[in-house]
């Protein structure tokens, strides 16, 4: 279990520096540079050709990436041409914002889904799986920014129950993580299904029933256990994108979190704070997926068993 | 006799010397089979009748509905809720929301479809390379692929959006690559699956380069889970697209592109809904269909998934 966990935790290491530099270096190819907005008419160029030492600018860019690694390191990404502040910080304070949306919308979605995928499961080809088939169908194919709109259409302009942004009590969450979750139960719905349904027809569960093992508890028990790996990925994969993915729903309900900071930073042509708000959340979203793979083996010893022999082998034999 | 009788007889004659003839045959009727299979899905053909009236109403609008027609400000008509004269309404500008719809409909069906193109000859090419050589190939290939998967797809259009400037090929640019991870996996894997088959067996044995077997005989072997996964992708893309342009990142205002034109409506949510209303019905429509007739295609095309 260890030798797995620091195994993919080492594997994490080059990718990280290559999503990082990826798009620092995207990033630092944008039109217009920090010292742009510092140079005024009276400085000459001399001035000009000092401030760009300052910043590094004649030097490679793979030199000012390795300088803002290690910057990253120490927690120092340095700070908004706007504001003045630490990126870091403002990482920081706007990142609990998204988190709770994110995790309450899971928390929702799985709540959902994880009993209607088992439901059509049990009841697969008759009416009530179709119904769910196009119940997930259209929450998959619902743009979760439109279903957030429609909601303040109806909850907040119409019948004036929610307020339409952001105002730190309980009420405000309750559409933005409604439009979150409604599109994730779609597809963690889907995974649960099909992964019962995979198992749905083992020796182990008719002799379970056979023995007289109670319904509820061959589902929850033998069923459902055998059929976790794949409706944990997805439910994990479900996470890291919404945590990716928030700029659009923290637009639409003027969410303080990291997705509107990204957006605002952007279009601001604040480079600095973009490309620290993009590369933190593409280490989470790293970490995360890694996170799903760690615990795929707590859930499953066959896992673990096929890493401690090797991963070559394993590798081998799946191909 | 009759004459079908006859055929059956001249065809029992034959006998097994036709096989080399009826190839041909057999090679359509597995075509046949699976188009049988799909006809009788209601949910494919659901969707498939949808992606038909969008790319009509396409065709429409590229050959009744200018430039002018959409973006053309008419203050007087202003927030006019859907009537007879406009079925969807007016904007902030007065200009009709139907017509607008409708010519938005190329930008995202050009999305959905070129990205995915895109996506799907870029990757095929390398995953047909990677599963087919092996090797060294294989891994610097597939740890590519591991970071360009690492990279969340929405960022990663919100960067090269935010580099290349917003316009409709950098939309596409952006969503095309966040697609090509996907298929490099899908295709190595399809291709390994067929890689020991007999028939590469023959084809090196008649002298055939490694490479021409890789792309003429192995490929097409493997091709159905990728149209699959292209229908699933056209749908996911689409609703990319939507999503970007939402937040400013795609298609510049004023062009009429669905995710634009919500948000647009998004300003006067209260006072004209149906600015809002009725694209996103456009953009749901659109991905509903694809991923209908992706979920059918992959219930003909491999009958053995089908649960």
């Amino acid at each position: 279990m260890l030798r797995y966990a620091v195994i993919r935790l080492l594997w994490l290491i080059p990718i990280l520096i290559c999503v990082s530099l990826i798009i620092f270096v995207l990033m630092d190819a944008a039109p217009g540079s920090i010292i742009d907005s510092m140079i005024n008419e009276e400085m000459t160029q001399e001035d000009i050709e000092e401030l760009k030492r300052e910043y590094d600018l004649d030097k490679s860019v793979f030199y000012r990436y390795g300088k803002y690694m290690l910057g990253l390191f120490r927690g120092n990404l340095g700070s908004s041409e706007i504001s003045g502040l630490s990126v870091f910080d403002m990482y920081k304070t706007r990142f609990p914002k998204t988190l709770e949306l994110s995790l309450l919308s899971l928390v929702l979605g799985t709540l959902i889904a994880i009993p209607m995928g088992i439901f059509a499961a049990k009841h697969a080809g008759t009416i009530w799986d179709n119904l769910t088939t196009a119940f997930t169908l259209i929450g998959l194919s619902m743009p979760s920014f439109w279903l957030g709109l429609l909601l303040l259409i109806w909850f907040s302009h119409s019948i004036k129950l929610f307020p339409a942004g952001y105002d730190g009590t309980w009420k405000c969450y309750v559409m933005p993580v409604i439009a979150g979750g409604f599109s994730m139960s779609a597809s963690i719905t889907r995974q649960t299904r099909s992964a019962i349904l995979d198992v749905v027809r083992q020796d182990y569960l008719r002799t379970a029933r056979a023995k007289g093992v109670p319904e509820w508890r061959v589902t929850v028990k033998h069923e459902l256990r055998n059929a976790w790996i794949p409706i944990v990925t997805q439910i994990g994969m479900m996470l890291a994108m919404t945590m990716a993915g928030s700029a659009v729903i923290e637009a639409v309900y003027s969410w303080p979190g990291v997705g509107r900071l990204m957006i605002e930073a952007i279009n601001q042509r604040d480079t600095t704070l973009a490309c620290g708000c993009v590369i933190l959340t593409a280490t989470l979203y790293v970490v995360l997926l890694l996170l799903v793979d760690i615990v795929y083996a707590f859930i499953d010893p066959r896992i673990r068993a096929q890493y401690s022999a090797g991963r070559r082998k394993k590798r081998r034999a799946e191909a | 006799m009759s004459r079908g009788q006859t055929e059956t007889i001249v065809s029992r004659k034959e006998g097994h010397s036709a096989t080399l003839a009826s190839r041909k045959y057999k090679k359509k009727s597995a075509f046949l089979e699976s188009w049988n299979r799909l006809r009788t899905n209601p949910g494919a053909m659901f969707g498939l009748i949808v992606i038909i009236l969008m790319v009509l109403l396409m065709v429409y609008s590229f050959m009744f509905i200018t430039e002018e027609d959409v973006m053309a400000i008419n203050s007087a008509n202003r927030f006019k809720p859907p009537s007879a004269a406009h079925p969807f309404g007016t904007d902030s500008m007065g200009r009709d929301l139907f017509m607008r719809t409708v010519y938005g409909t190329r930008y995202s069906l050009a999305v959905g479809f070129f990205s995915v193109a895109f996506g799907l000859v870029v990757g095929v090419f390398f995953g047909t390379l990677a599963g087919y050589f092996g090797g060294w190939v294989e891994e610097i290939i597939m740890r590519v692929s591991d970071v360009m998967a690492s990279i969340p797809g929405m960022l990663l259009g919100m960067v090269i959006v935010a580099v290349l400037g917003p316009s409709f090929l950098n939309l596409l640019i952006a969503i095309g690559v966040s697609n090509i991870s996907g298929f490099i996996r899908m295709s190595r894997a399809s291709i390994l699956s067929v890689k020991g088959s007999e028939f590469v067996e023959a084809a090196r044995a008649i002298g055939m380069s490694e490479f021409r077997i890789a792309f003429s005989q192995v490929l097409p072997n493997s091709v159905s889970p990728l149209i699959v996964t292209a229908t699933a992708r056209i749908a996911t893309s689409v609703l990319a697209a939507a999503g970007l342009s939402f937040i400013g990142f795609g298609v510049p205002v004023p062009l009429p592109e669905w995710g634009a034109l919500i948000s647009d409506g998004r300003n006067y949510l209260g006072r004209a809904p149906h600015l809002t209303l009725f694209p996103g019905i456009f953009i749901m429509l659109t991905t509903f269909a694809c991923s209908l007739l992706g979920d059918g295609l992959r219930d003909a095309l491999d009958p053995k998934l089908k649960q």
